[in-house]
């Protein structure tokens, strides 16, 4: 009823329709009160009208006006919004001032409607182009890194099209994705990820990173639910507005720009390696065959003898075909062997754009080229984008334009990630021999080795040569996209306008896996290939009302928004191959398995929204959205939801004097977000494996289908200040959230014994509450020199308050390796589970019934009386992986023409389990597992002889229930702890003593990193090029990533993860190291 | 271009913007319904596709799975791993998984197939019959490794009202609840009931197949129930000596019920030759032999010292199919040597290539079949039984006949010739010539001794004979105490020092949270202990499954590392 009600008083709104009286033309000029330069791309709008236009490159505007208007709005990003009365003359010449921090700035909100920020009720942030686009990330995502409080970002690895996760206040849904809706020009993108657990996968990447960051005008984040409440379901984890550059805001008339952007990278961070012992086990080792013939020469572990120039013979040893026999070698060390497998990766992009911009029509094409090549050799990316964005006046009332992108990327090859031989790190920084010559891998991986008859290489029981694996046993992906949309608006009267807007963003690609016969693990030869389809199609149609009645400015909206989404895929898998080299189903040796899928989806709403202004310094939001999905069950397939925001503006406020505080602002908000399900989630259906001897093979699915499913649903609470000093050299914004996700989808666990393992139910309220805090101040401001820092810090709790019935815990993911990641009742999200060792504190922790639930284990570790740990009883809460708190500080200094700025980011908290250091040490491959202990002697010498490891620990045990004792050296009980001083051979201690134990490799993943410097230079009017009309060249040095100045993780950056999926978060298993990118960029305005 | 004026026509743009917003709110939500059907799977489908799945789930999970490959064949000291071998000194990974598939895979794929075939429209005696049997088999492999299980209340999730926690039902009911189904099952299985289709990769869909595989199955699960009456004195290491006693049938009825059915042959026809064997033969691409799949791109897993010992003790043929020489051996020519890898011993002493890996024929072969159930098992199950009511005649011919039946099924047929086969060069230029007659004379194999021996014989060679069904052996070491030699040591490395062999696999983790009383009432009343993974039964017999009366030693000396390695 109540929605009813709001659409009918909405309707009464705009039926009021008044016609414009007669007009007439005004025209002037904009220039900068600094130096009197004119300013492009201002803004020039009547107030409380959709009239307006913007200035050309010659800060030059004409505009039709109704007689009766009374003000001109002009208002620019960074300038002070500025109010003309409009008066008999014609010619309006305006001087406008900068704006330090940005008091009138607009930004794009929901729906693409731009707004002054004074008047939202919530917060948005905004990223602009520019500072995306001078130190380039290949992963437009990464860029975002550090610039925006309460959005954390994570990237994956430094391999090529690597993934980036974007998370924003906190992980809201207990299954399914975490990760904001994209949004370009209005049309929802497609996002999709690659989730690549810890044990195995290709990380194609996230799919929005095909957007060029030089086409990019702006990125707006609408955090909340408030924010994006007008996006519907999809908007339950916020928005990424993308808003892209247009033929309006440059000159009348031809604009051209040339950007060349190149970026040189090198791993940041590697592996802590020992290059004291070489391959082989006890001690020993002899090279025959790679594969068990000789002394543990199958064995990919580094516990052999020390790399003391002793002779052995080796797999690169000269070898007697006659005799089959090896020489023996020197067995030294190669320090350098991991870090020489990685090249210098160099991605260049390279952006042309053109635009022209007159009276009745707007014009850009830019035209990008980029192409890449990784620090993993052998792989590469190339993507070449095309965009076009035009407009064109109709008449005077009626608008049309159009957009589109056609973006080509293709990849020869990706590097496989996580637990697998295809990807080669797994093998070179966790089971490998250090006494292998990484170059004469490099130089000989063509050539068959004579014993084995496979490529040549350091072992044959689990590895090929690594340069066989990037250069035979390659990821392609072609991927060919088209964004696009087209809009009509037209404007009823000077406050009544009508937009219709029809958009798509559509992809076909192609991947195709390929293993080479003569492979380890492919003898025969494999490869599969997948061709998929996805398209999103949106359709809008907007009615908008923008008047001003006495002291009130009122903003309506009504409108209906259509999206359907059509996925189809199809793959084909060969595992063994006629002739090698060829990857077709003709040259299939067994009959090609295929499958085949496609799914359909169509969201139908209606939604309104109302902003009311009273005196500039009241402001009121109201939305409501009701949503139609195809997903859910016919009778809960509706379901409404709307939002309510209220901005008061202190110092406007009448009677109020600001004093030192130059602007007040206070908010608060409250809004709701309905969400659906998956596409055929309501029934049951069986899959088929492939036939048996020609019989069918088929069973039932493992999940129980939903009884009475219904929508999800976001609650949102927002409150914030806005507040600048000292005239606006310093501004503080903070806001404080709280979001509730409750009737979740979601597939709970249930006793397996009942045939299945998970049912699909509405259950859960997860909960994320937290601070966030953006700071701007001008230290220093001359006519010359300036300095400004921007500095943003967050926190997010992450509670799981409510699961289902009384459900302890629900199993977010298992993580690997006996590490899983839980949302346990009452504590934060994303617990990692697992055993761990007994240490001499013991915490009981009762569950919400008051049982006991689990131990907890604090302190020094317990030891048994032969200074080994003790594995925990059960397994316990290990760490968490969500971070306590991140921001970014960045400084940045202009003076005259020259700018300086740098960004440095921090995470504090949030754990990762490295599977890189516990295999790493499992293979005695890390520096510690031959480090000198504290008599001075390597922990690899034996234990008679002074060497082993101690623990720092006390001596215990535990008791029948599994209780911790304290014991003396002898195991005899006492209350007073006694310090371990029994020392354990190296090779037990990091083989058994850790294995089971995933708790003694996870570590903290906070860091601080610097991670962005630029040292620019504008150069205008140079002489020799001017003539060729060259008006400016700006030349930046640039660097990303430059240094992890602290971090506890050992051996892999903390942010490195394994892809952006929600199943890999908290985990690190040898990824290609993150990148540090130095380059430069060239950018060419004619 | 100029400007079009549109004074006259706005009314009527105004009413076609009307016009358009109505249509499109809300107006198009009629064909959601299809839209949202599944376009890629079916929700229904013939049972015996079902079936099938039910089939090759199982098999590939009891014989060719980890549980298999890396658990219970360990246990059962007939293999073993050379590499990563946690689970050869009783640490055995995370085992949730493993209790759970079975019921969320085969069981719930023959809930629904019983169900269709049941459903008097489509009524199917034959299927139903083969389902009801599969299905036993399935409960009687939960119950023997883990104790109580859910059985009468599980998978219902499917079922209108039906429980999500169900009960843990005693061992004891569950195991008369398999007798009364299999005697269901056989009075299903008449001569006029129609076959029921290729389907069944098994039988083809022969009714009568299924009826010997039924009553066969029915011998499996009484002969464990029906006691063990003979003491047993075991040679310790350093010495002593720890003398076992009989344990007591846990069902008195067992052996009556044996006797019923191997009295009537007609009504209960039973296996008798080598071509009733439930077995599963891969055909290749893309079913290939599961432990081939698993040896395939690694080698973890070798033959056991204990098995290997066995066999080269009795000069046995099986030897050479069982395992390959070592490389050793073939380097110098000649005979071939086997060495098994002494279960649960650390890496230092046994050098890769001084271990026998598994023979060829059983773990690098694509199409090698998988055992599920077989003659000699039914012959030795016979011999047992004569065993305990006392005719030692009958007794000897069935232990006999099982010897038969295994080297028969191995491929040691009487006057034939084996080969050892290696993995890398083939095979040797040795032949062995097989003569089961002289077999049956070696002092370790001919029939003789007290009755505590011949149980032993009887024993042994079926433990021998089961190569391969690791979980069946295992159950049967822990049921009888056989091979003795699994019990004189204690076995080297043990995670968990004094206290013997386990007695049955760790209740699953994620039942303790979703099923969490019903778990806490089965492992109190059958005294799992919550520590040590709840794995063995340190206080007498008291934690061991209902029909594991006896008590086996415990034994403290370690085994002396490799003393017997060549």
């Amino acid at each position: 009823m109540k929605k009813i009600t709001l659409f009918v008083s909405l309707f009464l709104f705009i039926g009021i329709f008044v016609a414009p009286g007669q007009m007439r033309q005004i025209s002037g000029t904009v220039t900068s009160s600094e130096d009197g330069a004119p300013i492009p791309g201002v803004s020039v709008a009547v107030k409380g009208t959709t009239l307006g236009t913007v200035t050309n490159m010659n800060g030059k505007f004409a505009l039709q006006v109704p007689e009766d208007a009374g003000t001109l709005v002009v208002s620019f990003v960074g300038m002070k919004t500025l109010e003309i009365t409009l008066g008999s003359p014609t010619i309006y010449n305006v001087k406008m001032e900068p704006d330090v921090l940005g008091i009138d700035e607009v930004v794009v909100t929901a729906l693409g409607q731009t707004r002054e920020k004074k008047g939202l009720g919530y917060s948005v942030q905004d990223v602009s182009g520019e500072e995306l686009v001078v130190a380039r990330e290949p992963n437009m995502v990464n860029s975002l890194q550090g610039r925006l409080s309460g959005v954390q970002i994570t990237h994956s690895s430094g391999n090529v099209s690597s993934g980036a996760r974007i998370v924003i206040r906190g992980m809201s849904t207990l299954s399914g994705n975490n990760q904001p809706l994209f949004v370009v020009d209005g049309v929802p993108v497609l996002n999709d990820y690659s989730s690549v657990g810890a044990y195995s996968g290709t990380d194609y990447g996230n799919t929005i990173m095909d957007v060029n960051p030089s086409d990019i005008a702006g990125i707006s984040v609408l955090k909340g639910a408030n924010a994006a409440a007008l996006y519907g379901s999809r908007a339950l984890n916020g928005v990424v507005l993308i808003t892209t550059k247009t033929g309006i805001s440059s000159s009348k008339g031809l604009g051209i720009s040339v950007e060349n952007n190149m970026m040189w990278s090198k791993p940041l961070k590697l592996p802590d390696f020992q290059d004291q012992y070489g391959q082989g086990y006890l001690g020993e080792f002899e090279y025959v065959d790679g594969k068990g013939g000789g002394t543990w020469d199958h064995m990919v572990e580094s516990w052999g003898p020390p790399l003391d120039g002793r002779l052995i013979p080796q797999f690169d040893s000269p070898y007697d075909p006659v005799t089959k026999v090896r020489e023996a070698t020197p067995w030294v060390a190669h320090p350098g062997n991991v870090k020489n497998f990685f090249e210098t990766g160099l991605n260049r992009i390279t952006t042309l754009s053109v635009t022209r911009m007159e009276d009745d029509y707007t014009f850009r094409l830019s035209v990008a080229n980029q192409g890449q090549t990784g620090m993993v050799p052998n792989t590469d990316q190339r993507r070449n984008t095309v965009t076009l964005h035009a407009g064109l006046n109709v008449t005077s009332r009626c608008k049309v334009g159009g957009a589109g992108s056609f973006i080509v990327t293709k990849n020869d090859n990706i590097m496989s990630s996580g637990y697998t031989s295809a990807s080669v790190f797994q093998s070179v920084s966790q089971w490998f021999g250090r006494q292998v010559d990484i170059e004469y891998l490099k130089e000989h991986w063509q050539e068959t080795d004579p014993v084995s008859g496979r490529n040549v290489n350091w072992n044959h029981s689990h590895y090929d040569n690594p340069y066989w694996t990037v250069h035979k046993n390659t990821n392609s992906r072609t991927r060919e996209r088209l964004i696009g949309n087209v809009n009509l608006s037209y404007d009823f009267t000077d406050w009544l306008k009508m937009q219709a807007m029809a958009g798509m963003d559509a992809y076909s690609q192609q991947i195709k896996e390929v293993r080479a016969k003569n492979s380890r693990e492919w003898m025969d030869g494999a490869f599969t290939n997948y061709e998929s389809f996805r398209r999103e199609f949106t359709a809008n149609a907007l009615l908008t009302l923008d008047k001003t009645w006495g002291d009130f400015d009122v903003l309506g909206t009504l409108g209906t928004e259509m999206n359907h989404y059509d996925y189809r895929t199809d793959n084909t898998y060969v595992s063994s191959l006629i002739i090698p080299d060829l990857y077709s189903v003709s040259n299939a040796a067994s009959p090609a398995t295929t499958g085949m899928s496609e799914v359909h989806w169509e969201l139908q709403s209606v939604f309104a929204s109302v902003n009311m202004g009273f005196k500039e310094f009241l402001y009121l939001d109201l939305t409501a959205r009701n949503d139609w999905s195809s997903t859910l069950p016919l009778e809960n397939n509706s379901y409404f939801y709307p939002s309510a925001s209220l901005g008061f503006v202190v110092t406007e406020a009448p009677g109020m004097d600001s004093g030192i505080l130059s602007y007040a602002k206070l908010r608060a908000s409250y809004a709701q977000v309905g969400g659906t399900a998956n596409a055929y989630a309501l029934h049951g259906t069986f899959s088929a494996a492939d036939l048996f001897s020609g019989q069918p093979v088929l069973t039932y699915t493992n999940t129980l289908a939903p009884m009475d499913l219904k929508p999800h649903q976001k609650k949102s609470m927002e409150f914030g200040a806005d507040l600048k000093f000292l005239n606006n050299r310093v501004s503080l914004d903070a806001t404080y959230y709280k979001e509730n996700t409750i009737n979740q989808i979601i597939n709970i666990a249930v006793s397996n014994t009942t045939g299945f393992g998970t049912k699909t139910i509405n259950a859960g309220n997860i909960q994320n509450k937290g601070f966030e805090l953006t700071f701007n101040g001008i230290p220093v401001q001359t006519k010359n020199f300036r300095w400004h820092i921007t500095a943003n810090w967050s926190a997010n709790r992450n509670l799981v308050n409510e699961l289902y019935g009384d459900m302890e815990y629900i199993t977010l993911y298992s993580g690997s390796w006996g590490m899983t990641v839980l949302a346990r009742q009452g504590e934060e999200y994303g617990q990692m589970w697992g055993y761990d060792i007994v240490r001499e504190h013991e915490e009981v922790v009762y569950d919400s019934k008051g049982e006991e639930a689990y131990i907890k284990y604090s302190g020094k570790p317990v030891v048994n009386k032969d200074g080994r740990f003790i594995r925990s009883p059960y397994p316990t809460e290990i760490g968490n992986i969500s971070p306590d708190w991140f921001g970014g500080v960045a400084n940045g200094f202009r003076y005259k023409n020259l700018n300086f700025s740098f960004l440095i980011d921090f995470r504090w908290g949030g754990d990762q389990y490295s599977i890189t250091d516990w295999f790493g040490n499992y293979a005695g491959i890390m520096a510690i597992t031959a480090a000198t202990n504290d008599k001075g002697k390597n922990v690899r010498d034996p234990v008679d002889e002074g060497g082993g490891v101690k623990v720092d620990g006390v001596y215990g045990k535990l008791d029948g229930d599994g209780r911790v004792v304290l014991t003396d050296e002898e195991g005899y009980a006492t209350h007073i702890p006694v310090q371990n001083e029994s020392y354990v051979e190296a090779n037990l201690f990091y083989e058994y003593d850790y294995w089971g134990k995933p708790s003694l490799s996870i570590f903290d993943a906070g860091f601080v990193k610097l991670r962005e410097v630029i040292l620019g230079y504008t150069f205008n009017d140079i002489p020799c090029l001017r003539d060729i009309g060259v008006k400016n060249v700006n030349l930046s040095l640039v660097g990303r990533n430059l240094w992890l100045i602290h971090d506890n993780m050992p051996h892999v950056d903390p942010e490195n993860g394994i892809s952006a999926g929600n199943s890999s978060v908290g985990m690190n298993s040898t990824p290609v190291p993150s990148a540090r990118s130095i380059g430069v960029n060239v950018k060419i305005n004619f | 271009m100029g400007i079009i004026e549109m004074q006259n026509c706005k009314k009527y743009v105004k009413g076609i913007l009307f016009a358009v917003l109505m249509m499109i709110v809300g107006s198009c939500t009629k064909g959601f319904e299809e839209m949202n059907k599944d376009p890629n799977l079916p929700v229904d489908v013939p049972a015996i596709h079902i079936f099938t799945h039910a089939l090759v789930n199982h098999v590939e999970y009891e014989s060719g799975g980890w549980m298999q490959h890396s658990c219970l064949g360990l246990w059962a000291q007939q293999w073993c791993k050379v590499r990563y071998i946690d689970e050869d000194r009783y640490m055995p990974r995370n085992l949730d998984h493993y209790f759970h598939s079975r019921y969320t895979n085969a069981l719930q794929d023959l809930t629904i197939v019983i169900d269709k075939a049941s459903a008097p429209q489509n009524r199917n005696d034959g299927l139903l019959a083969a389902a009801k049997i599969w299905r036993v088999l399935i409960f009687h492999y939960l119950t023997d490794l883990w104790g109580d299980v859910p059985y009468t209340e599980a998978n219902q999730g499917l079922q209108p009202g039906g429980t999500i926690a169900p009960v843990y039902d005693t061992q004891e009911s569950i195991y008369k609840a398999l007798i009364a189904e299999l005697e269901e099952a056989n009075d299903l299985l008449t001569s006029s009931v129609l076959n029921f289709g290729n389907g069944d990769l098994l039988f083809g869909g022969d009714p009568m197949a299924w009826k010997k595989f039924g009553n066969s199955l029915q011998l499996r699960i009484l002969n464990r129930v029906a006691g063990t009456p003979w003491s047993f004195t075991y040679d310790m290491a350093g010495g002593s000596q720890v003398t076992t006693n009989a344990g007591a049938a846990a069902w008195g009825e067992a052996d009556a019920k044996m006797g019923n059915i191997l009295a009537n042959p007609s009504n209960y026809p039973v296996f008798t030759s080598n071509d009733d064997n439930v077995q599963l033969s891969y055909p290749g691409l893309p079913y290939r032999n599961p432990i081939f799949n698993a040896l395939f791109l690694r080698t973890d897993q070798g033959i056991s010292q204990t098995m290997v010992d066995f066999l080269n003790d009795r000069d046995d043929p099986r030897v050479h199919i069982y395992a390959q020489p070592i490389p050793k051996s073939l380097i110098a020519g000649g005979e071939p040597v086997y060495n098994g890898h002494q279960n649960g011993l650390a890496h230092g002493a046994a050098e890769f290539h001084n271990i026998s890996l598994l023979g060829t024929a059983i773990g690098y072969n694509e199409n090698a079949p998988l055992y599920v159930l077989c003659l000699d098992e039914v012959e030795f199950i016979q011999a047992e039984f004569y065993m305990r009511k006392g005719d030692e005649n009958k007794a000897k011919q069935h232990y006999e006949a099982g010897i038969k039946a295994s080297m028969d099924r191995w491929g040691c047929f009487d006057g034939s010739t084996v080969s050892p086969s290696t993995k890398k060069d083939g095979v040797l230029p040795f032949t062995y010539a097989v003569d089961h007659a002289a077999y049956l004379t070696h002092p370790l194999v001919s029939w003789g001794g007290n009755t505590g021996e011949k149980f032993r014989k009887i024993l042994e060679q079926k433990w021998a004979a089961m190569f391969g069904q690791g979980a069946q052996a295992w159950t049967e070491v822990r049921r009888t105490g056989f091979p003795a030699r699994i019990f004189e040591y204690e076995l080297e490395g043990t995670y968990y020092p004094d206290l013997g062999m386990p007695v049955r696999l760790t209740y699953s983790t994620a039942e303790a949270i979703l099923n969490k009383a019903n778990l806490k009432a089965a492992k109190e009343r059958q005294h799992v202990q919550d520590i040590n993974e709840g794995l063995f039964s340190p206080d007498g017999t008291k934690s061991q499954v209902w029909w594991n009366t006896r008590k086996n030693p415990v034994p403290t000396e370690t085994d002396p590392p490799s003393a017997d390695m060549q």
